[in-house]
């Protein structure tokens, strides 16, 4: 009993595949992160209006700084929403 | 005068020349008229000061991301200015007074430039103007394939200020 076991796939290491994250704007410096441009923060931003952590995003850590400055101004100036509520 | 009253009345920043940009949101129903005549009123505030006023970017009716002041639409103009922080603290108050404002922010973008530099954007800025209506014209007069290359060239610079305050440094 103890045999089979042991015999089983050890943890779930093989069940996800993880795509490689880069940081786009680190491989493609043409595109520069500027706060009118709310056409390129739209991929920064969760549906529920929300900055995306690096950890999703897989920006570098230079980059996800001039993001979330740049989102900032961004929704001060309503280019971008504060909040997106659910019945709207 | 006393020293102090000197010092009190100097602006923060300094005597520093300095680029902004500022972005106004009007009213999106206003007659065409009365818009131009915003702009113009702006413009000729950053210019008593002794600002130079690099370019001013019309970006027509946009929808808000959020409502202001129960509007659903407004309309956008950018300035992007050159000048010292008193400038922008005299633009703020006459946008913070006009009711047809919205909404305005000013963003720093170089922190040290100098009349120089601007000079010579402008110089270029109104260069590019130029050879964009010559391509514009050539393309309704003849449509060849000698206009397309200009108007690629021109389209990355027109639609990002970033570039041009790193060229400054």
């Amino acid at each position: 009993m103890a045999y089979e076991r042991r015999s089983r796939p050890s943890g779930p290491r093989k069940k996800f595949f993880h795509r490689r994250k880069y940081c786009k704007f680190c491989s493609d410096s043409t595109i520069k992160i500027d706060y009118k441009r709310p056409d390129i923060l739209h991929d920064y931003i969760t549906e529920r209006g929300k900055i995306m952590p690096r950890r999703i995003t897989g920006s570098c850590s230079k980059h996800q700084r001039e993001l979330t400055q740049a989102i900032k101004r961004a929704r001060s100036i309503a280019l971008l929403p504060f909040v997106v509520t659910e019945g709207r | 005068m006393s020293g102090l009253g000197v010092r009190t009345s100097e602006p923060r920043g300094g005597k520093a020349l300095r680029r902004y940009e500022t972005v106004v949101i009007a009213q999106a129903n206003l007659p065409e008229d009365d818009m131009t005549g915003l702009i113009e009123r702006y413009n000729s505030i950053i210019a008593d000061r002794k600002g130079t006023v690099v370019k001013i970017d019309r970006w027509g009716v946009r929808k808000l991301a959020y409502d202001i002041r129960k509007q659903t639409r407004g309309a956008y103009v950018i300035y992007d200015f050159a000048g010292t922080s008193d400038v922008v603290a005299e633009l703020e108050r006459n946008l913070k007074i006009d009711d047809n404002v919205l909404k305005y922010m000013t963003v720093l973008t170089d922190p040290e430039t100098t009349a120089e530099n601007i000079m010579k954007e402008i110089t270029a800025l109104a260069k590019k103007e130029t050879e964009e209506k010559v391509a514009a014209s050539a393309e309704t007069a003849a449509e060849t394939p000698a206009a397309a290359p200009s108007a690629q060239t021109g389209e990355p610079a027109g639609s990002s200020e970033a570039p041009t305050a790193v060229e400054e440094k």
